[in-house]
């Protein structure tokens, strides 16, 4: 702003302020976006790693029995 | 910003998109920061499960080669139990040792290999239809 031909150095200062707030905004706004992203995919790694881990105790579970079930025709076939 | 006691037009303008900024970016911030947390917490809990899927796939082969050997001793044990069978039962002896002479002349004859004995053949001969049956069935079939 200038004002008998002086430019006002508050205003200045102020502009370049807006501008630097600014600038820090829109990198911020980056970093969020790129958080979300990043919190997205994790989730859907958690996702995947409990359906692996639940198939994986589901197979242990089922085999213990089918060893179980072994275990007792071994012994009868010994009697 | 007052100039000579007058305000400067303009400066009350940026000075409240200059607070405006402010108050966003310390929102932001603190978002931000949040969400690197809850993204740290996450990727340590990601981890222990990974962890936790390794050693249930250790437990997994653990329990699979257990059951292979199981069943192996079955297998074996069964194959005893049929032996001691054999061997206290004379008649049980004397038909296995019928059909492998069977089986041993029929290679010495020259048939090929799985070539049933004259017993096995007779066996699987499928017995024919009483005449009476096929009588019946022919007149059902031309609508009698």
């Amino acid at each position: 702003m200038r004002i008998f031909g002086y430019r006002i150095p508050f205003t200045r200062d102020l502009q370049m302020e807006v501008e630097l707030l600014q600038q820090r905004e829109a990198s911020l706004q980056e970093h969020e976006a790129s958080g979300l992203k990043t919190i997205r995919a994790l989730h859907d790694e958690q996702y995947a790693l409990r359906g692996e881990l639940d198939a994986l105790q589901r197979n242990i579970t089922e085999r213990k029995a089918l060893c179980a079930d072994l275990e007792q025709q071994l012994r009868a076939a010994g009697d | 910003m007052r100039l000579f006691n007058w305000h400067i037009p303009g400066t009350r303008d940026l000075q409240k998109e200059n607070d405006q900024l402010r108050k966003r970016i310390e929102l932001l911030e603190k978002e931000n920061g949040l969400r690197d947390q809850a993204a740290s917490a996450l990727r340590d809990a990601n981890h222990a499960l990974r962890m936790d899927v390794i050693k249930a796939q250790k437990t997994l082969d653990e329990w699979m080669s257990n059951y292979d050997s199981l069943r192996r001793d079955l297998q074996q044990r069964l194959e005893q139990v049929a032996h001691l069978q054999l061997e206290r039962d004379p008649i049980a002896q004397l038909r296995q040792l019928r059909q492998e002479h069977g089986q041993e002349r029929l290679r010495q004859n020259g048939a090929p290999e799985g070539t049933p004995t004259p017993k096995e053949k007779k066996e699987q001969t499928v017995k024919k239809e009483p005449a009476l049956e096929r009588k019946r069935d022919r007149e059902a079939a031309i609508g009698l």
